[in-house]
């Protein structure tokens, strides 16, 4: 009897200790809890708060069984990544404070903060083809171009995770690749990029070519002031049409986006619309100036191109799969228009939705939520997506034998 | 994964929508029972429960349509209850004004004369205990203590109350027209007129220098809350004390209301070799460590280091004594706190308002307003805790109506006495 007793009274002590200090997973899950469930504003469908924290925290009791009250982040990352794809929203991610940090470089006009030899890829079985070579940066200068495929990475077969140990490490590695059958050896010295990432305009048999890589700015650097430079020179060389790829592009800023977008269009705009009452944001430009107007008070203008440009001239954008967000936008803002051809594949599907990273969560990272659809002017919603005017599918094979089928078909239609 | 999210589509047809109120009052209580990281001990859950049932009640008629106005006074209640200054509720006109004053420009947007005046008791009197640097009043050289005995002509003592005298006051500044104000100034009980003229003024306040006719220099530093004008112009007043000879320098904090981080720590460089703040949120995710030494600010952030040259800095190094009071909060606590630490100048006064470990930090509410919520606590170099209120070394209580009635700033002569300078009036 007595023993019992004692046992009970150390249960009810460990149980008081329980219930006093939280664990911190359980911590975790209750602050990325409230941040999806009180903001989320996106196209699925998410409960409130208290609700998506009763349907989760099951799973978390599950996975911190065994350790009570000294559960750590790791276990509540786990049912964070899980809500995450459940509401299967692109937009909606974790997001770590290194990425953010990326994010500002880009808003600087610089490339990311690691040390890198300058490529993007995609993995098939026999290696990794090269999507994009960043000209000015290692692999560029070493003689990779797009469509070249990399078979081998100091001695070992091609993976990306390869790759990017690789480049982590931060010094000198052999790289073997081959260009239709014909194969070479490099050896590349990863480095942090510069200005490389900022849009790049190359006019080719009269036709100009610009590529996007994504739609940061800062105070001390625009992307759509690049890109109004881009069309001025571009028509000013009496080029007959512009291909403008956005496949692969990251996202940046919506507004940047708009004001990108007006190179081409003069006018437009979007609003932001949250789940709360009386929050509402429109969005203008006009003359290469950014207007901003909050639900209920004046329009202000926010940010202004030097020399504003407008050009006239035929215009196809190429999209794929992965062109995201604030780029989705940039096409959909030259299609809405009826200003461009959009040529490619249904884009990520993060077209009409914005947000802010929110946190730091207490672990480090943060959690892009959807807490902004986007509408257009006269209220009605963006779609997820942008459709292709010309479906045309990445096809890694014909790039890998040194085709390029998305913009030879954006070429014919220029032509 | 599939299967789960068509459980969840499910079960979205039994939500009832959250009236405005209740998502106003939701928001303010996840942060506050998250994030808080003040001195209360109360229970949070506890607390933000009861006043949930609160809301429920004031809610009861209205149900879904319950408007934010609704859910505001309550949680200006709850805040309430944790006694905690560095904790409270900014409607989103509050929350213009700070950030007006941030800029450093907060427009009066009517014509003053720029003086805060408080009655005094058994008397229609009024005393002036605070005047805005570069106003009317200021340029009249009306100054801390004065006690205005008349308007235009017209004794206080013949108005039937307090209202009326601060309602005629107003109105003689809104016309617009010269207004005659009749003082008592100093222990002597001078008499003057002092003729100003109300104007549009800016409310946003700076540090002042100014030099007695005995050599000693007031500086005063009424709030950190321009950003990136009160540091620096700290340093460009130390510099000007020590062009002009000052024999010592009197830091008045009395009233200093606190402000932004960054200017107190670039204000405490004027006074101290090191200037050091470590500030740690509740879980610990982000430290922030700021130091000045050597003319150089660094700024560790989760162990990644900005620093900058800080080309302007001066530094005293003459006499100094650091006035304090009950309304000296937050950033002018530790202010005064690391003074008194490196022990390069007495505390003279009484006992600080009590916020002087913590910072806090503001969080947009979906009204427009914000919750400004006690989130980091602050240490030394050393790893100790910065304390929550600055203990003068001199105690000297005051009261307004000794300062009223007799002309003499007690804790001030105290604090020439420590300097070592005989008192000889204001």
């Amino acid at each position: 009897m007595a023993l019992r007793h004692a046992l009970l009274s150390g249960m009810a002590a460990f149980a008081l200790v329980g219930s006093a200090v939280a664990s911190p997973a359980q911590d975790l899950f209750d602050q990325a809890t409230f941040l999806i469930g009180f903001y989320y504003n996106g196209p699925a469908k998410v409960p409130p708060f208290r609700e998506l924290r009763r349907q989760y925290q099951p799973e978390l009791d599950r996975l911190c069984a065994s350790e009570g009250n000294r559960c750590g982040f790791d276990k509540a990352k786990q049912v964070i990544e899980r809500i995450v794809r459940d509401i299967a929203d692109p937009f909606t991610v974790l997001v770590t404070r290194d990425q953010l940090i990326d994010d500002e470089r880009y808003g600087a006009g610089l490339g990311p903060a690691a040390p890198r030899v300058g490529v993007w890829v995609r993995e098939l079985p026999q290696g990794l083809v090269v999507s994009e070579a960043f000209p000015g940066e290692p692999a560029y200068e070493a003689g990779l171009r797009r469509g070249d495929l990399i078979t081998q990475i100091a001695g070992q077969p091609a993976t990306l995770a390869r790759l990017l140990a690789a480049e982590a490490a931060r010094s000198p590695f052999s790289l073997s690749y081959s260009r239709q059958g014909v194969a070479r050896t490099v050896t590349l010295s990863p480095r942090v990029a510069e200005a490389t990432m900022q849009p790049r305009l190359e006019i080719n048999n009269n036709v100009a070519y610009l590529r996007i890589y994504h739609l940061y700015s800062s105070d001390s650097y625009s992307t759509a002031q690049r890109v109004h430079e881009a069309a001025r020179r571009a028509e000013q060389a009496g080029a007959r049409g512009m291909v403008i790829d956005l496949r692969d592009a990251l996202t940046g800023y919506d507004s940047e986006a708009l004001l990108a977008a007006a190179a081409f269009t003069g006018t437009g705009g979007f609003i932001y619309d949250r789940r709360f009452q009386g929050l509402d944001e429109t969005h203008t430009v006009e003359n290469g100036k950014l207007y901003v107007q909050p639900e209920g008070a004046q329009k202000e203008e926010q940010n202004a191109l030097e020399r504003p440009y407008l050009a006239r001239i035929p215009l196809v954008v190429l999209v794929n799969r992965h062109t995201y967000n604030s780029a989705e936008m940039l096409a959909y803002f030259l299609q809405a228009a009826g200003r461009a051809k959009v040529v490619g594949e249904p884009t990520a599907g993060a077209l009409g939705m914005s947000g802010s990273a929110e946190g730091p969560l207490i672990n480090g990272d943060f959690i892009a939520v959807s807490s902004l659809r986007m509408r257009n002017l006269d209220g009605s919603p963006f779609p997820l997506k942008v459709s292709p005017d010309v479906v045309v599918e990445d096809d890694l094979e014909a790039l890998v034998a040194g085709r390029d089928p998305v913009l030879e078909r954006a070429l014919e239609m220029l032509r | 994964m599939r299967q789960l999210f068509a459980t969840l589509a499910l079960l979205l047809g039994s939500f009832s929508l959250a009236s405005p109120a209740q998502d106003l009052f939701d928001q303010a209580s996840f942060y506050l029972e998250f994030y808080y990281n003040g001195p209360a001990t109360l229970n949070l859950k506890e607390l933000t429960a009861r006043y949930q049932s609160a809301l429920d009640r004031a809610c009861a008629p209205q149900k879904d349509t319950c408007p934010y106005e609704q859910a505001v006074p309550i949680i200006e209640q709850m805040l309430g209850e944790l006694n905690d200054n560095h904790t409270y509720y900014l409607s989103p006109e509050e929350l213009r004004g700070s950030q007006e004053s941030r800029q450093g420009n907060a427009p009066s947007r009517t014509l003053r004369i720029g003086v805060s005046h408080l009655p005094i008791p058994g008397s229609r009197d009024r005393l002036i205990v605070d005047v805005v640097e570069g106003g009317p009043a200021d340029e009249a050289g009306l100054a801390y203590g004065d006690r205005i005995i008349a308007i235009n002509g017209r004794p206080l003592s013949e108005f039937p109350d307090d209202n009326q005298v601060v309602q005629f006051l107003t109105q003689s500044v809104q016309s617009g027209r010269p207004v005659v104000l009749t003082i008592l100034r100093g222990p002597e009980r001078q008499r003057l007129e002092v003729t100003l003229t109300g104007r549009e003024i800016n409310l946003a306040r700076f540090p002042s220098l100014k030099i007695r006719p005995d050599g000693v220099g007031v500086l005063k530093i009424p709030n950190f809350d321009a950003q990136g004008q009160v540091g620096r112009r700290v340093h460009e007043l130390v510099r000007e004390a020590q062009q002009k000879n000052v024999r010592a320098l009197v830091l008045e904090l009395r009233g200093n209301s606190g402000g932004l981080l960054n200017e107190m720590i670039l204000t405490a460089a004027a006074f101290l070799d090191d200037a050091y703040v470590a500030l740690v949120d509740r879980y610990q995710t982000e430290r922030t460590e700021f130091r000045i030494r050597d003319g150089r600010l660094t700024i560790i952030r989760n162990g990644q280091t900005e620093s900058a040259n800080l080309p302007f800095l001066a530094r005293w190094r003459g006499p100094l004594v650091v006035l304090i009071d009950g309304n000296t909060a937050s950033g002018g606590e530790y202010l005064a706190s690391a003074i008194q630490r490196a022990k390069v100048g007495p505390l003279v006064g009484v006992a600080t308002l009590g916020i002087g470990n913590t910072t806090t930090r503001p969080f947009n509410l979906i009204n427009g307003g914000a919750l400004s919520i006690s989130y980091n606590r602050a240490f030394f170099a050393d790893g100790t805790p910065y304390p929550p209120r600055a203990i003068p070394d001199f105690v000297v209580e005051s009261s307004l109506e000794q300062l009223a009635n007799t002309g003499r700033d007690l804790p001030f002569e105290k604090a020439l006495e420590a300097l070592g300078i005989k008192s000889a009036g204001r």
